[in-house]
């Protein structure tokens, strides 16, 4: 293993590479920081340039822009009390009490600092948990993918939506979508109505913009969201943690990072979760458990360690089986195939080099995110006055490049506003856009398998439930269903009789 | 939940079903193997899967009685300025291929600055003409990424 991480590192550290990757966590931060922005839409702002690069830059590029925005939601939630990303709302717990009381600048460098944790923590259990998992994931076969994909679209149908059914329903679209064009088996043209365009199906940058990031500058637009952020005026100074300080918070930090690294690998249990989680221990092993809620170290520690722990343990099942643990890495995946990588277990068998380029970029990410961190927090105050109005139709302009530059072609500029709509509906009615993406994605991949699966078994659908890896997979597929329609109404119950 | 989403819901699912019946049809014309899916088996299998979701969104809003229909319009202007910023990006990318990116590109985002409600009309001209030109340096430029330029015929 020394080896190939040594190449590794030799490779991010040429200059084209390095600065890249400096970019895509710069990006990452600010992106993480502005409120209603993620880093899904950061990834598909950046794809256009991407998709110009070898597959090993481009991957570390985006791995620094995911750990980015993930530590930037934390500094609005901190400076302005409202989390630039869902996971950053209990870093707010006590980041905003202690801005409030003239130290954002400490709680921003511990924020920081514990983002380094955490993401150094989550890229050692990635390179040890990974080469494992995947070694277990090459014994797969047909009908065991075809489960996998069932239970990947369960897993993010009932995390990403309020309700299963239509998280479900996104997914059956993305399915349906993946099924235009000509078809893997014999070659018919299938749902093309004489279009020549539709022959190579639906392509899937224009789509990802479409549904993630112009649907996002539509309902901008439709809320006339608030023109700046109320953020307070106070001079940022002594931003990085003494050793003091350090030694006090350090415990949080690393259950924190362990807690987001073990959550993280659990595909649809998200950020959030690990981090409200990590808050609560942290207060329990505390020695001071009085002074959360108060502006405690200890409380912005341990969820923002837990946040970037989760991007590593993310990381995991999306790379050796192919199933993002979240949207944002749903939206990866779909990037990753756009510049030729396919992620599952053959990944680390055809493509070691680019798996180690991965895997040495990400420690680097996670000392640039440190010193990026520390260094934006003198900016931030500026950067979060950018105002709506002006950063709206330069992501919208942002889009339509975007999507030209993919073949040069007004006709995807068209495919994006059309999905940019149906992105709009699906937010109005409450359908998650992840699941249909990645529907999409899986399409292809559930049809092949399914198809290779009944010719071995001569039309016999008891193959997937007579080979015991299927069978687990489709177990547990139900059981996230059951599991999510069960807290639903836990939820709705809760709420009518308080 | 509210009475105006479970009408909606129970549209959509309706919806959905009707979709998922058209696709198995569909499907069902194309051609068929004997071993294995074949291009009609699978799109039919996604048909049905739809067909029970969309049943099943349905009828958990016909729970309770029939919801009464509401068709009003919650904020009517954000939806209009949403139609009119959809008609003229539909027309600047019509109109891209032959008037170009540089040409274009500053009076469509002086427009969008101001439908987003911008009114400092110096700073709308500013910001257009170093966005367009920022951008097209960045793609054209360093990305080495083609945009449509000016052409007469």
């Amino acid at each position: 293993m020394f080896a190939p991480m040594m190449s590794g590192l030799i490779s991010i550290f040429q200059p084209i590479p390095f600065l890249l990757m400096c970019f895509g966590v710069a990006i990452g931060t600010i992106i993480g920081a502005l409120p209603g922005l993620s880093g899904s839409m950061g990834i598909i702002l950046l794809l256009p340039l991407v998709y110009q690069l070898p597959s090993g830059v481009a991957l570390v590029m985006l791995c620094g822009l995911y750990c980015g925005s993930m530590y930037g939601g934390s500094v609005s939630a901190i400076l302005l009390k409202t989390p630039g990303t869902p996971s950053a709302a209990a870093t707010m717990l006590d980041g905003n009490p202690l801005s409030n009381q003239g130290y954002a600048g400490k709680a921003i460098g511990v924020s920081a600092f514990s983002s380094f944790v955490g993401g150094l923590i989550s890229t050692m259990c990635l390179i040890l948990i990974a080469p494992q998992l995947a070694k277990v994931a090459l014994k797969f076969q047909a009908a065991d993918y075809f489960s996998l994909s069932i239970f990947g679209l369960s897993i993010m149908a009932s995390s990403s939506g309020k309700s299963i059914s239509k998280g479900l329903l996104s997914g059956c679209v993305g399915l349906l979508i993946s099924t235009i064009g000509i078809d893997p088996i014999v070659g018919a043209t299938r749902f093309t109505f004489g279009n020549y365009r539709l022959m190579s199906g639906l392509p899937l940058l224009p789509v990802l913009i479409g549904v993630f990031a112009l649907s996002e500058v539509m309902v901008n637009l439709r809320d006339g969201k608030k023109a700046t952020a109320d953020i307070q005026d106070q001079k940022l100074t002594s931003i990085f943690p003494s050793r003091k300080e350090i030694a006090f918070f350090l415990k949080a930090a690393v259950v924190g990072g362990l807690l987001g690294v073990f959550l993280g690998i659990i595909p649809g249990t998200g950020g959030a979760i690990a981090c409200f989680l990590a808050y609560n221990v942290a207060q329990k092993i505390s020695k001071k458990p009085e002074d959360f809620g108060s502006g405690s170290l200890e409380g912005i520690a341990a969820p923002e360690a837990a946040n970037n722990g989760t991007t590593g343990g993310a990381l995991v099942p999306m790379l050796t089986l192919g199933i993002p643990g979240d949207v944002v890495t749903s939206v990866m995946l779909g990037a990753l195939i756009l510049v030729g990588v396919k992620p599952g277990p053959l990944l680390f068998v055809e493509n070691a080099d680019i798996v180690y380029t991965l895997f040495a970029g990400m420690f680097v990410v996670q000392f640039l995110m440190l010193g990026f961190g520390i260094l934006f927090a003198k900016f931030a105050p500026r950067i979060l006055k950018v105002p709506y109005k002006t950063l709206m139709p330069i992501i919208l302009i942002l889009c339509v490049v975007g999507s030209f530059s993919l073949a040069n072609q007004t006709y995807h500029i068209n495919i994006a506003i059309i999905f940019g709509i149906v992105g709009l509906f699906m937010k109005k009615f409450g359908f998650p856009g992840a699941p249909l993406v990645l529907g999409i994605i899986l399409g292809p991949i559930a049809e092949e398998s399914l198809n290779r699966a009944l010719i071995v078994s001569n039309n016999s659908w008891s193959i997937l439930f007579t080979r015991p890896i299927s069978l687990f997979f489709l177990i547990m597929a139900a059981v996230s269903i059951v599991f999510s329609v069960l807290s639903t109404k836990k939820s709705q119950l809760r709420k009518k009789y308080g | 939940m509210k009475n105006e989403n479970k009408f909606s819901d129970l549209c959509l699912g309706l919806g959905f079903v009707i979709l998922g019946a058209v696709v198995f049809i569909l499907a069902g014309k194309l051609q068929n193997v004997a071993r294995g899916l074949g291009p009609s088996g699978y799109p039919q299998v996604v048909a049905i899967m739809m067909i029970i979701l969309g049943s099943t969104l349905a009828l958990g809003n016909l729970i309770g009685g029939f919801p009464k229909p509401d068709f009003s319009i919650e904020n009517p202007k954000g939806w209009l300025k949403i139609l009119i910023l959809l008609v003229v990006t539909f027309v600047y990318v019509w109109l891209l291929k032959s008037l170009g990116f540089l040409l274009l590109t500053p009076f469509y985002m002086g427009f969008l600055l101001v439908l987003f409600n911008h009114r400092d009309y110096k700073k709308v001209v500013a910001i257009s003409l170093l966005t367009t030109i920022v951008l097209y340096l960045l793609f054209v430029k360093v990305f080495m990424i083609f945009l449509p330029s000016f052409r007469l015929f």
